[in-house]
C-alpha cells in the first residue's frame, strides 16, 4: 500500500489488512456520509498511536520547558488529559465551586474527532534536574545546526514536545488549551507551530506550499516489519525530528517551471519523477548516472537515492503546511511544519539532511526552528502513564 | 448524551415533525412543552416534576414556569450547600442543569427575582459508587460585609501611604531621585489591587495606559504613573515631568477624597482576588504596561501583596468552602519567590526582557497557576440568595 492514497483509502486498506489495523490502532466507524473515517485512535497500545497515523487534516506541535520538580506528576497529568481528550466524553459537571473546567470549544460533549496527542521528550530533560541523566535514550541529542539553517534559539529544542493531530482545527486547539490549563504551573510553552494537510489535488499525495507533492516515497506505515526496522526502537519508542521551515514562496513563484521541477526532480502537476509518467513511478537513478533526466542535485535524488545502502536511512515523514502572517518585507510567512520519525536520528534524518546540504532548494527555504525528541513508548494500562519506564528500576 | 447516530436520528425526528406541522419554527417552539420532562421553577411549584432517582452524572431540565426571571439551584436541604446552579432562567424558558449525583439528600431551590427564595420537595439518592458533584455553602451579601469593611480599611491605609509617597514624588526635581520616588509610589498603587476598572475614571487617570487614546503616548489624556514614567525614561525635560507628577498628585488626592463615598459592589469584590493576578499577567508579564522603567516585576510584586490582602479578608468565608486554599497559599509563595528572584542584590528590578528565558517562564508559570487556583474564589464568593 502506498502513502499517496489518502486518508480514507489508508483506513479502508487498514481494515482489510489486520496487520495494518493493529499497527495504527485506528478504530473506525461508519460516519453519516457512509465513508470510513477515524472515530478515535485507541489510546493504549505498544506505541503511541500518533506516530503511524496518516497525516491528519490539522496538526499542532508545541514544545514545552518543564518548570515543576515533580516531573512524574506532570507526565501523569498529561497522560490523563490526553486519554480523556483522545477518547472523548462528557466533562465533569461543575457546580458553584469553580469556573467550568472545559473550554466548551467543542460543545458540551467532547468528540474524539480522530485526535492523537503524542508526547515526546527532548535531551534537555535528561540534564541534572530530575535525576534522569542515566536514563537518556541512546541517540537522543540536541538538534544540530546544519549549514543552511537560520535557527532562532527561542523556536528550537524544549524539554517536552506535544504533537496534536485531528480532523479539525478546533479539536487540536481545544486539546492544547485543556492540557495547558491542567499543567499551567508545571510547564510553559516554549514555541508552537500549527499546520494543516492540503486536500489531494486533484488526487494523490497532498501538496506543500511550493505546489509540489510531499511524502510520495514514504515507507508504508501499514507494513509492520518495515516500521520495526525503520521507525520503532526496541522498547516501542521512536525518535521525532521537528523542523520549522519557512518557504520563500514569492521568490519561488518567480522562477520558471523547469527550474522548479529540476530542483525537486518531479513534475509539479502530476508528481511523477522526471523520468516517469505517474506519481508512484519509481525513479531509475541507476540508469541515469549523470543526471540527464533527473539532475544529480535534485531533492528526491539526494533525499532518497534508492540504493541498497540508503534503504535503512529512510524516514517516516509527516509534514504539514503552516501559514502564519507576514514578515517585515511584506512577504508571506508560510512553509513546512516538518516532522519525521525514525529509530536513529544520526543514521537516518541526519544522513539524509547531510546529503541535502547546499542542494539547489536551499535558496527558497529557511529552516528556523524545531528540535530532536524521543517519542515515549505506548502504555497498555489505564493506571499507567507515559514515561513511567523512565522512573523504574533505579 | 447522544451517540453520533442517536443525534442524527434525533435530527431526523425533528425534521419529520417540522414537515408534519408544516413549519420548523412551529416544531421548535412546541418541542420542549410537548416532549420534554422538566423540573418546575416558580414561586408556587418549585422543584415539582420528575425528580432524579438514579445516581451518577445526568442532565436535569429546569423550566421557569413563573412570570419573572429566576435562579435555580440543586441544594442539600439540610445544609443549604449548592451542588448545581442555573442562573437567570428567563420566564418560559428551559435549560439543562448538569449534575453528578452521589449518595445524599437533595432539593431544588428557586430564587425568582424580587421574590422569596423557596425549596422544593427533597429527595434521596442511594446506591452511588463514587462521589458526586461538590457541594459548596452559598456566600450571601451579608457574609461579604466584614471582608468588604476589612478591604476598605486596607484601602484607606494604602491610599494614605500612596498620597504621602506621591507628594514626595511631586517634590523631587533630580531625575534619578524622581525615578526612585516614582517606583515607590507606583508600587503603593499596584498594592491597592485596583484591577479591572475598580477605581473607575480616576483609576484610568492614575494608572491607565496609552492604549485607547487617539494620539497614544503623546495624547494629552494619557496621564498618571505611566505618563510620568514615559517622560522620565525617555529623557523629557524635568519641567514636563513635573507637570505630569502635579496632575498625578491631584488625581491621587481626589481618589483619597472619594474613598469615603466609594461603594464596592460585593459582586465585584468577589472577583477582585483573581482579577489582580489576571491584570498582572495581561499587562505586566507581557511588558505592555512598561513605558520605559523596566520595573514590571516591581509592579507584579506589589500586585501579589494586593492579592494576598484581598484573600486575607476572605479567609473566614473561604475556610469551609474552598479546600484548595492551602494550594493558593503555596502558589502565592512560589509566585512571590519567582518574582523576587528577578531583583538584583542592590535592589534594582531586572527588566523582563533581560531575564534568562527559563526564569521568565518560571514567573509566567507560577503567576498563571496562581490565577487558575484563584478562579474558584470568584465562583464561590459570588453572592447568592438564600431562604
Amino acid at each position: 500500500m502506498s502513502e499517496g492514497l489518502g486518508r480514507r483509502s489508508f483506513l479502508r486498506g487498514a481494515l482489510l489488512g489486520a496487520g495494518a489495523a493493529g499497527a495504527t490502532g485506528a478504530v473506525t466507524a461508519s460516519t453519516a456520509d457512509g465513508a470510513d473515517g477515524p472515530e478515535y485512535f485507541s489510546f493504549h497500545g505498544p506505541h503511541q498511536p500518533g506516530v503511524l497515523r496518516p497525516n491528519a487534516a490539522q496538526a499542532l506541535v508545541v514544545s514545552f520547558d518543564v518548570i515543576t520538580e515533580d516531573l512524574r506528576g506532570l507526565l501523569r497529568t498529561i497522560t490523563e488529559r490526553a486519554r480523556f481528550l483522545c477518547t472523548g466524553g462528557t466533562p465533569e459537571p461543575i457546580g458553584i465551586e469553580d469556573a467550568p473546567r472545559d473550554s466548551g470549544v467543542l460543545g458540551p460533549e467532547v468528540p474524539a474527532d480522530g485526535l492523537t496527542v503524542t508526547l515526546a521528550v527532548g535531551s534537555s530533560l535528561f540534564d541534572g534536574r530530575f535525576g534522569l541523566a542515566a536514563r537518556k535514550p541512546p541517540g537522543l541529542m540536541p538538534m544540530r545546526t546544519f549549514p543552511n539553517d537560520s535557527l532562532d534559539p527561542a523556536q528550537c529544542h524544549g524539554d517536552l514536545c506535544l504533537t496534536f493531530a485531528a480532523e479539525h482545527r478546533d479539536t487540536v486547539l481545544h486539546a492544547l488549551r485543556d492540557i495547558a490549563k491542567h499543567t499551567r504551573g508545571a510547564m510553559q510553552a516554549r514555541w508552537k507551530m500549527d499546520g494543516f494537510t492540503s486536500p489531494s489535488r486533484p488526487h494523490g499525495t497532498p501538496r506543500n506550499l511550493l505546489g509540489f507533492r510531499d511524502g510520495t516515497s514514504n515507507p508504508d506505515a501499514g507494513d509492520r516489519s518495515e516500521m520495526d526496522s525503520l521507525v520503532w526502537t526496541p522498547g516501542g519508542g521512536t525518535f521525532q525530528v521537528v523542523r520549522l521551515i519557512r518557504m520563500l514562496v514569492e521568490f519561488w513563484d518567480r522562477i520558471d517551471i523547469s527550474e522548479q521541477e529540476n530542483i525537486f526532480g518531479r513534475r509539479r502537476d502530476s508528481g511523477a519523477p522526471l523520468d516517469g509518467q505517474h506519481e508512484f513511478d519509481v525513479p531509475r537513478f541507476a540508469e541515469d548516472p549523470v543526471g540527464t533526466a533527473i539532475p544529480i542535485t535534485a531533492h528526491i535524488r539526494l533525499a532518497n537515492p534508492r540504493r541498497a545502502d540508503t534503504e535503512p536511512q529512510r524516514i517516516l515523514r509527516r509534514a504539514y503546511n503552516y501559514d502564519r502572517g507576514i514578515d517585515k518585507a511584506g512577504n508571506l510567512d508560510m512553509g513546512l511544519l516538518f516532522t519525521c520519525y525514525q529509530r536513529d536520528i544520526r543514521n537516518q534524518f541526519e544522513a539524509v539532511q547531510t546529503r541535502l546540504i547546499d542542494e539547489p532548494l536551499v535558496d527558497y527555504i529557511q529552516p528556523f526552528g524545531g528540535g530532536y525528541f524521543f517519542v515515549l513508548p505506548g502504555i497498555t494500562d489505564q493506571r499507567d502513564h507515559l514515561g513511567s519506564a523512565l522512573f523504574e528500576d533505579r | 448524551m447522544f451517540s453520533r447516530t442517536g443525534l442524527l436520528a434525533g435530527i431526523t425526528v425533528v425534521i419529520s415533525a417540522a414537515l408534519l406541522f408544516g413549519s420548523l419554527v412551529f416544531a421548535r417552539q412546541q418541542r420542549p412543552a410537548a416532549h420534554e420532562e422538566f423540573i418546575e421553577v416558580s414561586r408556587g411549584g418549585c422543584g415539582h416534576g420528575p425528580l432524579p432517582h438514579e445516581p451518577g452524572p445526568q442532565t436535569v431540565t429546569v423550566r421557569n414556569t413563573g412570570a419573572v426571571t429566576a435562579t435555580v439551584q440543586l441544594v442539600d436541604p439540610s445544609s443549604g450547600a449548592v451542588y448545581g446552579e442555573v442562573e437567570a432562567l428567563g420566564s418560559g424558558t428551559s435549560r439543562p442543569m448538569r449534575v453528578n449525583l452521589g449518595n445524599g439528600s437533595y432539593a431544588f431551590r428557586c430564587a425568582p427575582d424580587e421574590t422569596r427564595v423557596s425549596d422544593g420537595p427533597s429527595f434521596r439518592i442511594t446506591g452511588a459508587h463514587g462521589p458526586g458533584s461538590v457541594a459548596v455553602a452559598p456566600v450571601t451579601k451579608n457574609d461579604l460585609l466584614r471582608p468588604l469593611r476589612d478591604y476598605k480599611d486596607y484601602l484607606t491605609h494604602g491610599l494614605d501611604v500612596l498620597l504621602a509617597d506621591t507628594q514626595a514624588l511631586a517634590g523631587t526635581s533630580d531625575r534619578a531621585a524622581t525615578e526612585r520616588a516614582w517606583l515607590t509610589a507606583h508600587q503603593d498603587y499596584a498594592r491597592l489591587g485596583g484591577a479591572y476598572d475598580a477605581f473607575g475614571d480616576l483609576g484610568d487617570a492614575i494608572d491607565g495606559r496609552a492604549d485607547g487614546h487617539q494620539d497614544g503616548v503623546t495624547d494629552p489624556e494619557f496621564t498618571g504613573f505611566h505618563r510620568v514614567e514615559y517622560a522620565l525614561w525617555h529623557g523629557k525635560p524635568m519641567t514636563e515631568v513635573a507637570s505630569w507628577t502635579a496632575r498625578l498628585l491631584a488625581d491621587v488626592r481626589s481618589l483619597r477624597g472619594e474613598l469615603a463615598r466609594m461603594q464596592v459592589d460585593p459582586k465585584d469584590f468577589a472577583l477582585r482576588a483573581h482579577e489582580i493576578s489576571e491584570d498582572a499577567i495581561q499587562f505586566e508579564l507581557t511588558g505592555a504596561a512598561d513605558y520605559g522603567s523596566g520595573t514590571s516585576l516591581a509592579t507584579v510584586s506589589a500586585n501579589l501583596d494586593g492579592t494576598s490582602a484581598v484573600l486575607d479578608t476572605l479567609r473566614g468565608v473561604l475556610r469551609d468552602r474552598y479546600p484548595g486554599m492551602s494550594d493558593v497559599d503555596t502558589w502565592l509563595g512560589k509566585a512571590r519567590s519567582a518574582v523576587l528572584a528577578g531583583r538584583r542584590a542592590d535592589g534594582d528590578w531586572i527588566p523582563l526582557d533581560a531575564l534568562p528565558a527559563l526564569q521568565r517562564e518560571r514567573i509566567n508559570a507560577t503567576l498563571s497557576e496562581l490565577a487558575e487556583r484563584l478562579a474558584p474564589v470568584a465562583a464561590i464568593c459570588a453572592p447568592r440568595r438564600i431562604p
